[in-house]
């Protein structure tokens, strides 16, 4: 699951090749590569952990 | 443009429901082992049955959930509020999402990891919302119905083994508070029917049904919860992971009817993508609308990535989520399915006000 987010490059040049695409798709797509990759140089961080901690 | 009407609207609200509803009893038996919980439903069904007014105050004006927003907070103080809600919508489905595959990898595939659930189920959303909103209503017209029958059909089966004595006394308030927070967060998903009004036919007719949708969802838990607490007893639901799966397991008609927990996990799968789907569409529409952008198709393959990824991310383990649910999404869900569109009302009849007067004003000049 972590690298999923790979696929968006690969989709992002398939897809401005089949139609035209308009910003909300690129900023979209953007956010999806930069949060996948954040999480996976942050492997083992949780939302749990970080927003509840000592309440675990 | 295509159309859906309110009442398949509302259907995609009741298959929603079924999932999250047999996942609360754990959470509301985890702390005590009072039995007075069963009641939520009632309670969370009369405060969803009066705040369906509040929705249909915003649909008698005739704007969306997002041009209402507009209107009564300004352009750039529903983008702000548009933007807050993508935030959290987008991890309500991560968490549905992590949900689904969990109670799959605990109940049947014990040995296989979360990942091709998740993935299967993001594939399957993507390809159902890239037909529209309007064909996966369509389709969960049929969903709903056999979610609908097999519910009841079980829940008629249980009847059997029911002791009405562990009902009752009704005398932990707590608990009943507990309990009705989580279920009135579950039955706040109606709210999402605004995000679609752009969609919709026959509003007129959406008080009217709403009410019969929520009369709907709050009976058919309160079975639910009814059936299960008389059967098992809160004592033993606490100790079970999955107590409505355990009762199920149970039961047996003669020998030609056993093991009919199989179809209580396939109506999971088929509810978990109803809600999985339900809640991601609304969210590309709202990011449509933060990008101004009527082309939602494009959106569904960058958003189900990013809840993809977002899934492992959540938490360790089921505590975890559990924890999460509790702490952080039940009241999420209260102010922003109930609260935000009260207010967002609110604002808008002193505002529609006020531009009356000025105009009586004008016209008098």
């Amino acid at each position: 699951m972590k690298y999923v987010f790979l696929i968006i490059p690969l989709y992002v040049a398939l897809g401005i090749k089949r139609k035209e695409k308009d910003i909300a798709f690129f900023v979209l797509c953007g956010l999806a590569f930069l949060i996948g990759l954040f999480l996976l140089l942050f492997d083992g961080v949780y939302l749990a952990e970080t927003v509840l901690g000592g309440q675990r | 443009m295509k159309k859906i009407t309110v009442r398949q609207m509302l259907l995609l609200v009741i298959s929603t429901v079924f999932s999250p509803a047999v996942r609360l009893f754990s959470s509301f038996y985890s702390a005590s082992t009072n039995q007075s919980a069963w009641i939520a439903p009632l309670i969370a069904g009369v405060i969803t049955l009066a705040f369906v007014f509040v929705l249909n105050g915003i649909m008698k004006s005739g704007r969306s959930f997002f041009s209402q927003a507009e209107f009564s907070f300004g352009k750039r103080g529903a983008k702000a509020v548009g933007a807050v809600y993508l935030i959290w919508g987008t991890l309500l489905t991560a968490l549905q999402m992590r949900y689904y595959s969990q109670r799959i990898t605990t109940t049947i595939y014990t040995d296989i990891g979360l990942d091709p659930f998740v993935i299967v189920m993001a594939v399957l959303c993507i390809f159902a919302l890239n037909k529209g909103i309007e064909t996966f209503a369509r389709m969960n017209e049929m969903i709903s119905a056999l979610v609908l029958a097999v519910t009841v059909g079980i829940m008629l089966l249980l009847v059997r083994e029911a002791k009405t004595d562990r009902l009752l006394p009704l005398d932990d308030g707590e608990s009943v508070l507990r309990a009705t927070a989580s279920t009135a967060a579950n039955f706040g998903y109606i709210t999402f029917t605004l995000f679609f009004a752009d969609k919709l036919t026959q509003k007129e007719k959406f008080l009217r049904k709403s009410i019969v949708t929520v009369s709907v969802i709050s009976l058919l838990s309160l079975w639910l919860f009814f059936s299960v607490v008389a059967t098992l007893g809160p004592a033993v639901i606490k100790k079970l992971e999955y107590p409505f799966f355990g009762v199920v397991k149970q039961i047996t008609v003669g020998e030609f009817l056993q093991h009919i927990e199989a179809l209580i996990v396939t109506l999971w799968i088929m509810s978990d993508f109803v809600i999985i789907a339900f809640i991601g569409s609304a969210m590309t529409e709202l990011a449509g609308f933060l990008f101004n952008t009527e082309k939602v198709k494009q959106l569904h393959l960058p958003y189900y990535v990013i809840c993809t990824v977002l899934v492992p991310f959540l938490g360790r383990n089921d505590g975890d989520l559990k924890l999460l649910s509790e702490k952080i999404f039940v009241p999420a869900n209260l102010i922003l399915l109930f609260f935000v569109p009260c207010v967002m009302l609110f604002f808008g009849k002193i505002k529609e006000s006020f531009l009356r007067k000025k105009s009586l004003v004008k016209t008098e000049k």
